[in-house]
């Protein structure tokens, strides 16, 4: 497949990268492809770089933005989009824990039930559990990685079990037994029980399982 | 062709052979052809309820081990034509029949009655998994206490591993005064855990205690209203539309204002 191919469509010039090359040749097959069809262009022609599955950094985007300049072309964005530098978040919120893809990947499979887990029923996950549904007195998931559950959450919940403090434990009623995450076990104070009435998530905090939450106003 | 129910509810105590003898006697009352089969080998109680224990002469390790015919191990009830109960052995137990055996004796069972009601021992082992071999549909007992809500959600649990999907409710022994100052269960609570659906209601009554002791069902008595609850709930095992819970309950403490005040 060519590395360089030269394209139009509604939004304008595209430059299609399809390449397992390093940046270096690709930046010598990107010039001499625009020398060879240098006559089509005009001076200043806005080119969009589609790049496929290659995620440019902030370094490179700054080379080929020069690189064009050079041959009298001018970028106009890359898809995808150039990766930032991820900013570090010092009080992690929830969703850039989630979204944070080498955890999950670290984390093994995500496991998807479509069922409420009643009393008797356990499962065991290397990775992420998801329920859609309910989590009964008597039921229990053990994960290695997050649990989540889109219902009630009424039995034991283990994330983290082989010592991921990072793991969570969200559910849209957090009512749980015991709630354990890494090697931590809290359960709720005896006496009046407390029904939430929104989504909670729990998690390590200062060596503290803290719920919170989910939605921070 | 007729249908297989299990009444199962996982804890004892909580009114399973109350309930199968007086569905049963209800179903029988509407005209059809009922038969009870009491998987509690060793512990039997069904035979008792209603009152037909000294007619027992085979029972059901009898007919699984080939002693006598299936025929001859029914009992004809006292008081309905198309009624009959299948006895447990009291001197065997829970091994002595197999869930091969069980799912055979309920597919010739249904050829000829309209409702096969299994009732079910206490506890999940070899006795429930026998009642429950051969059963299409499933009522769980349960009554308004933690620990019967717990065992009756494992009991859903099993019955769905076991490819019986849609089991359905009844609430025994509810007691709507005590529900209503908040010092019981309520149907909403027990609902919201087991999230199956509700078949019906029967509130607290010691005439209960009167008729299993006189070998009499209580769906038999107009007075009862533990007995007006079981009627409404054979209606709705037949596919009749029964209103629900609401109207006991007001009747309920309706009648118990009535009591205080009138009497």
């Amino acid at each position: 497949m060519e590395p360089v191919i030269f394209k139009g469509n509604r939004e304008g010039v595209v430059v299609q990268l399809n390449s397992n090359l390093s940046f270096e040749e690709l930046c010598t097959k990107i010039e001499a492809k625009i020398k060879s069809v240098d006559s089509f262009l005009g001076n200043n022609t806005e080119v969009i770089i589609n790049s496929g599955s290659v995620v440019f950094n902030d370094g490179q985007a700054q080379k080929l933005k020069g690189l064009f300049n050079s041959m009298g072309l001018c970028i106009k964005k890359f898809v995808p989009e150039v990766n930032q530098q991820r900013v570090e978040v010092n009080d992690m919120s929830i969703p850039e824990i989630i979204e944070d893809e080498n955890h999950f990947l670290s984390q093994g499979s995500t496991l998807m039930v479509r069922r409420n887990l009643r009393s008797g029923q356990t499962i065991f996950h290397e990775g992420t559990v998801i329920i859609f549904g309910d989590v009964n007195p008597g039921a229990e998931i053990i994960a290695l990685g997050h649990i989540l559950v889109l219902g009630n959450l009424r039995g034991i919940a283990h994330a983290g079990a082989r010592g991921d403090t990072r793991a969570v434990v969200f559910a849209s009623r957090l009512l749980p037994t015991q709630l354990r995450i890494a090697d931590f076990i809290t359960r709720a104070p005896d006496g009046e029980i407390l029904v939430p009435s929104e989504p909670e998530i729990a998690r390590i905090k200062n060596g503290m399982v803290v719920i919170e939450k989910y939605l921070q106003k | 062709m007729g249908e297989v129910i299990v009444i199962t509810s996982g804890k004892g105590g909580v009114g399973k052979t109350t309930t199968t003898a007086n569905l049963g006697t209800g179903l029988a009352a509407l005209g059809n052809k009922v038969v009870l089969i009491d998987t509690d080998i060793g512990l039997r109680n069904l035979d008792v309820v209603m009152g037909l224990e000294n007619r027992i002469v085979y029972d059901l390790v009898d007919v699984t081990q080939g002693h006598c015919r299936l025929r001859q191990a029914l009992i004809k009830d006292k008081r309905f034509d198309g009624l009959f109960l299948l006895p447990a052995a009291q001197t065997k137990d829970k091994t002595a029949v197999s869930t091969d055996d069980m799912k055979k004796l309920c597919n010739e069972l249904k050829e000829e009655f309209d409702y096969v009601l299994v009732d079910c021992p206490a506890g999940i082992e070899q006795g429930f998994k026998n009642a429950i071999a051969g059963a299409e549909r499933a009522l769980i007992v349960t009554t308004p206490e933690v620990s019967a809500v717990r065992d009756a959600d494992r009991i859903v649990g099993l019955l769905e591993a076991n490819g019986l999907r849609g089991p359905k409710l009844i609430i025994n022994r509810i007691r709507p005064d005590m529900v209503k100052r908040g010092d019981m269960m309520n149907i909403e609570d027990m609902l919201d855990i087991l999230a199956i659906e509700l078949m019906g209601v029967v509130p607290e009554d010691e005439y209960i205690v009167v008729s299993t002791n006189k070998g009499e069902p209580a769906v038999l008595d107009m007075n009862s209203r533990a007995g007006q609850a079981y009627r409404n709930i054979a209606k709705r095992v037949t596919g009749e539309v029964v209103s629900l819970i609401n109207l006991e309950y007001d009747e309920g403490l309706l009648n118990k204002l009535k009591r205080l005040l009138g009497l």
